[in-house]
């Protein structure tokens, strides 16, 4: 066998290598991360801090980077309605927020407490959704 | 009706509204509709905002608010 004909698997399992490094290093990042979001509370010194530099690292990193291709953009027909569903959200919650951000009204943050503010698992699961987006955000900007 | 019940139904309306659009453009996108006739779903709205330069600072900016509001606080 010729050393050309070896070379593209060589090249290829080094690449499928590489990516489940990547993979692995992703997960074990974002498990430990939160882990850290389930086990400090909520409003506590550390969760506030985990969620600012994590969320700060991958800020720097996107803004560092370039713009997504323009081949990506929509017309403005295809995001009236998801433009709708955001300003139809941004309003309810001023609404609720002006209505007292309290039990009779409350707000959107209010209504996932459960979830994410008191509950570890909750938490724990939250953290990892908003990694997933923040990364998923950061593999569509440019290089 | 109670306030929370009216509000939480506000919630759920906007939640609603959102998959249906979800559906309606992966229903599209399956059938071959081409992209620039077909609705398009959140994620391809969001890339598209990526597209600018405002538009990529206003993203990165909310998801990490997201964080520190719902996961930090």
């Amino acid at each position: 066998m010729s050393e050309e004909s070896e070379t593209p698997p060589l090249a290829e399992s080094v690449a499928r290598a590489r990516v489940t490094a990547r993979a692995a290093t992703y997960w074990t990042g974002a498990v430990l991360v939160s882990l850290g979001f389930a086990y400090w509370p909520s409003l506590s010194v550390q969760s506030q801090a985990l969620a600012l530099a994590v969320g700060g690292g991958v800020v720097a990193v996107g803004l560092t980077r370039g713009l997504a291709p323009r081949a990506a953009q929509v017309t403005a027909r295809q995001a009236a309605p998801w433009g709708a569903a955001f300003l139809a959200l941004c309003g309810w919650e001023v609404l609720a927020f002006l209505g007292g951000n309290n039990d009779a009204w409350p707000t959107l943050s209010m209504l996932t407490g459960p979830l994410d503010d008191t509950n570890p698992a909750g938490r724990f699961l939250a953290g990892l959704v908003w990694l997933r987006v923040g990364t998923w955000l950061l593999s569509r900007v440019g290089p | 009706m109670s306030s929370r019940h009216l509000t939480e139904l506000g919630f759920a309306l906007i939640a609603v509204a959102a998959v249906a659009c979800q559906l309606r453009a992966a229903r599209a996108e399956g059938r071959g509709v081409p992209r620039a006739q077909r609705p398009v779903r959140v994620g391809e709205v969001v890339t598209a905002a990526l597209t600018t330069r405002t538009g990529k600072v206003s993203v990165l900016l909310t998801w990490w608010w997201l964080g520190l509001h719902f996961i930090g606080r």
